[in-house]
């Protein structure tokens, strides 16, 4: 019996062994993974941002290099959130760049998810007779290339009573009446056209200028600039321009015949020393040459040897050939007083609306629209 | 009893084996605890302006021959301004402003103060006694400048002035011959491929493994895995359109003397020969359409010519054709503005160009 009993208990005893071995479980699912740990700081963005606000003047010539409507003090912001007003440009971040064609096409061309309006800008006279070119409008924006700029502004026939003003460009040894012919409503690109008359047997320059806008940037830390803007620049003896106080002023000049046409400001630069242009290649030849009996054209458009020369502008080099004093002139013929050629390095920064395509014939409006690379790596050019 | 104890004994087993079964299905253990926080991640890289790397190169200054040049061959360029101008290195500035490129120094205030006097002996075959130039250098994000400087010396045939003219034509009545008139020069050779450790014996020899190795006439590599970017400017050939020859020197291809070949582009400037195998009939290709009897004038532009009018214009003896038509260039030939100014015996050139010109036959900075 009693080995019964130890029988009993022995398996009684391996029952709860086994028990206790077969109680262990599979092990339960692994947890879940941890919260992601928390970012990295960041690194600085590329330092592609615009500028701070910089200060700009600018002037607009009807048919003149002297007389000026503009404003010497502008403010361009890009702090999107500022609102344009006549002292202040706002240059909005464009998501796509604008077509420069000379058509202000809004929002399609200059919109944003910040775009508003642009600048509308009273102008006053800054130098000379007074053109009427009372406002302008204007809109900027840019990119991580470029800087986009649109000035638009409505040209003034003046019919009214005659004014006395100097001009020491055009007339520098007197004063002379203004007529209803200098500040006209037309758009002016054929500047010191050569006309034949037949009375004399000679040719002679028209003393015709050429509509321009003109934009001037610091370049260096003018003294006074901020406060003074383009008042600091003003017209020597010499006909010349000259900063007063030591520095660079960077100068884009619009000429509608020599540099608008094929689609360029001409790029200068102005200190105390007087007004140069950058380096490079001009997008124009003077049209002149000295012979033994006096000034005459060096060229004309090779398309019309016996004379009549009436082509439009622009006349490119490669359409010319040597002019020919003894061809078959008629009274009032004609030939334009600049050849076009492609400017090159400096002076090929700025890029624009060719004046053809920036003119608008019946409302007699300006619209200019141009870009420059923010940076050119030149030292006589503003860098945005 | 026997029996009764058997049967015990089995029924026990029966249950020990039924409990074994149901003692093995044990429950799941509960689920692990949630993971700890991920550690924090990397910092975000600085947008920088990386300067450009270490570089040797080679430079050389010309005095109105070709064949007389004082250089330096083993030259370094280094943005490390701890280094020593030791006659031998160039130290790079990063600046917010850029140079003027007009052959006028702007000093200091826009280059920064790392003016460098370097050492130039005889690297041609004749030696120009010009032994020192001072050099800039400079760069920003989107391009670099340089400024070299030096004195010309009047010895033997080398003198000091403004060489204008290159390789004259004129007309003695009879025929045409050329002058051997050269123009002031500066040249640049860098290397293209890669890093200058990179090129066996490039880091003690420089450019000498390139354009004076063992080679009588012409420049050009002893190996096809060597290219050097060069860049020349001269006072007749390129200072009138304000940029420089860009070329490269590669290994001599079959019927070439030189390796030497421009970038692609319209080039900055025409040799005016018009070459024939008969060589009495050599002359100029073109002509001025204007004035083409005059004494020549320099530049003579691609828009001014016409060709060559050898067999009706009558021409004056004593009158004279330049040697080359300055161009309008255009592409790579067109990477590098370049304007030097001559003042009293001393010429300044200036030179800039973009970084990176994503031109495979570019070095990249």
């Amino acid at each position: 019996m009693s080995r019964v009993l130890a029988t009993i208990f022995s398996l009684l005893l391996l029952l709860l062994t086994l028990n206790f071995i077969g109680c262990e479980g599979d092990q339960g699912v692994q947890g879940p993974e941890g919260p992601q740990g928390p970012d990295g700081e960041d690194g600085a963005d590329a330092s592609n941002d615009p500028p701070g606000d910089m200060y700009f003047g600018m002037a607009i010539g009807n048919n003149s290099g002297y007389n000026h409507n503009g404003k010497h003090l502008l403010r361009l912001t890009f702090n999107q959130d500022e609102t344009p007003s006549g002292d202040v440009v706002v240059c909005y971040k464009l998501d796509k760049p604008p077509v420069i064609d000379g058509q202000d096409k809004g929002e399609d061309d200059w919109g944003s998810d910040f775009f508003s309006t642009g600048s509308t800008i009273p102008l006053n006279t800054l130098r000379g007779a007074d053109s009427r070119i009372g406002q302008a409008e204007m809109r900027a924006g840019y990119d991580d290339e470029y800087v986009y700029f649109m000035v638009r502004w409505q040209e003034v026939r003046i019919e009214t009573t005659l004014t006395v003003y100097p001009d020491p460009i055009n007339y520098p040894d007197s004063t002379i009446n203004v007529d209803s012919t200098l500040f006209n409503n037309t758009a002016d690109w054929s500047p010191q056209r050569w006309k034949f008359s037949v009375s004399d047997l000679s040719w002679a320059q028209q003393a015709k200028d050429e509509d321009r806008l003109l934009l001037y940037w610091d370049i260096s830390g003018v003294s006074g600039w901020s406060s003074l803007g383009s008042s600091l620049i003003y017209h020597g003896a010499d006909s010349s321009l000259y900063l007063d106080g030591s520095g660079l002023v960077d100068v884009w000049h619009w000429k509608a015949g020599k540099t608008g046409l094929i689609g360029f400001f001409d790029d200068e630069v102005v200190s105390s020393d007087g007004l140069i242009a950058d380096q490079g290649s001009p997008a124009f030849v003077p049209n002149y040459t000295m012979t033994e009996t006096g000034p005459l054209p060096r060229w004309m458009h090779r398309l019309d040897p016996a004379g009549n020369d009436n082509f439009s502008p622009p006349l490119y080099l490669y359409d010319t050939t040597p002019f020919i004093s003894l061809a078959d002139w008629r009274d009032n013929n004609t030939i334009l007083g600049y050849v076009a050629v492609l400017p090159l390095g400096g002076r090929s920064d700025i890029e624009s609306s060719p004046s053809d395509a920036a003119w608008e014939a019946g409302s007699n409006y300006w619209t200019v629209e141009f870009r420059r690379p923010r940076n050119t790596g030149h030292g006589d050019d503003v860098r945005f | 009893m026997k029996l009764r104890s058997l049967n015990s004994v089995w029924l026990l087993l029966f249950l020990v084996v039924v409990a074994v079964f149901i003692g093995c299905e044990g429950s799941d253990g509960p689920a692990g605890a949630v993971g700890d926080e991920g550690e924090r991640g990397n910092p975000g890289s600085d947008w920088t302006i990386e300067p450009p790397l270490d570089r040797i190169f080679g430079l050389a200054v010309f005095n109105g021959r070709t064949d007389a040049h004082n250089g330096n061959a083993t030259l370094l360029l280094t943005s490390d301004t701890t280094s020593d101008l030791d006659g031998h290195t160039v130290i790079m500035t990063r600046v917010n402003r850029a140079p003027v490129i007009d052959g006028i120094d702007d000093g200091d205030d826009v280059w920064g103060d790392y003016l460098a006097n370097l050492e130039l002996d005889r690297t041609g075959l004749r030696d120009n006694y010009i032994f020192s130039a001072d050099m800039r250098a400079a760069y920003d994000e989107d391009y670099v400048y340089f400024m070299v400087r030096w004195t010309e010396v009047a010895n033997g045939s080398a003198s000091v002035g403004e060489n204008d003219e290159w390789r004259t034509w004129s007309y003695d009545g009879d025929d045409w011959s050329r002058n051997s008139a050269y123009d002031d020069r500066v040249s640049f050779l860098w290397l293209i491929k890669g890093a200058f450790e990179d090129v066996v014996d490039w880091n003690t020899d420089g450019c000498r493994i390139a354009c004076h190795a063992n080679q009588t006439q012409g420049m050009f590599t002893l190996t096809d895995t060597t290219k050097i970017d060069s860049w020349v400017w001269g006072s007749v050939i390129s200072n009138p359109i304000g940029f420089a020859i860009d070329a490269q020197i590669g290994v001599q291809l079959p019927g070439d003397v030189t390796g030497f070949r421009q970038d692609v582009g319209e080039r900055i400037y025409l040799e005016n020969v018009y070459t024939t195998e008969d060589p009495d009939t050599v002359r100029p290709a073109f002509q001025h359409k204007e004035d083409p009897n005059s004494n020549a004038s320099y530049p003579m532009w691609s828009w001014e010519i016409t060709g060559f009018d050898i067999s009706d214009r009558d021409w004056a003896a004593g009158a004279s054709v330049p040697g080359i038509v300055t161009n309008y260039p255009s592409s790579s030939a067109a990477d590098i503005l370049a304007k030097g100014h001559y003042d009293n015996g001393t010429w300044t050139v200036e030179l800039r160009r973009v970084r990176v010109t994503d031109n495979s036959d570019d070095v990249e900075f």
